[in-house]
């Protein structure tokens, strides 16, 4: 596997500080992304499908476990709002 | 037909069934395919409508997702945020006290030729933008 020489050089840098070898680390960031739920990417029908259906229904199988609270669009405009003297 | 720019208000509130705009946001989009119109929105609304998404879900992967389904139709056209642009969006964004990512938006439907769309009060009230309700009556 070949690694970047910069990359290394500050991972190689970091370990020292942390007193571990790349070796530990290498393994508990693969481990750390293998417990990760996987992240396929949107696939050919998601991306290029029918538009606007396909989205769309993608959007309500998504937003289906929302937690309460403000929708998309109230957050948003809180966001754009953050820095206005009400 | 001139093309369309859409403001992330529009995108997130079609994408977020609990919002009250959901429907005719929704509703606009399908006019949108219908008439074939072109979508221009700068480059920054990926970056806006994913947040907005993720901070509502709670699950960046499936915003990021979900974001790119979006933005990945056809008929969208993600405007690069150069120089030229951003110098249109500071004339416009100053000389109608807009903040700075709605001056973005006003931009690239500026430079377009587009008919900007938004559910942004803002936008609406100094930024010469319509509602999708607005936009669908005007085009059925």
């Amino acid at each position: 596997m070949e690694i970047p020489d910069d990359l290394y050089r500050l991972v190689k840098a970091r370990c020292g500080l942390e007193g571990r070898t790349v070796r530990e680390v290498t393994e508990e960031l693969y481990r750390r992304w293998l417990a990760e739920a996987p992240t396929p990417p949107a696939t050919s029908a998601e991306a290029s499908g029918k538009w606007p259906e396909d989205w769309i229904a993608m959007a309500d199988r998504i937003m289906k476990s929302a937690p309460p609270g403000p929708t998309a669009r109230e957050l948003l405009a809180e966001d754009r709002n953050r820095l206005e003297r009400q | 037909m001139p093309g369309v720019t859409v403001d992330s208000s529009v995108w997130v509130a079609a994408a977020d069934p609990t919002d009250s705009f959901c429907a005719p946001s929704r509703a606009f989009f399908a006019g949108l395919f219908r008439h074939g119109s072109r979508i221009h929105v700068p480059a920054f609304a990926r970056v806006e409508v994913a947040c907005a998404l993720a901070r509502r879900q709670r699950d960046a992967p499936a915003a990021r997702r979900l974001t790119h389904a979006m933005l990945s139709g056809g008929q969208v056209a993600e405007v690069a945020m150069d120089a030229p642009l951003l110098v249109r969006a500071q004339g416009a964004g100053t000389a109608a006290f807009l903040r700075g990512a709605d001056s973005l938006f006003v931009a690239t439907a500026q430079a377009t030729g587009a008919t900007l769309v938004s559910w942004d009060n803002e936008l609406l009230r100094r930024g010469g933008a319509v509602t999708p309700s607005d936009w669908a009556a005007a085009n059925p």
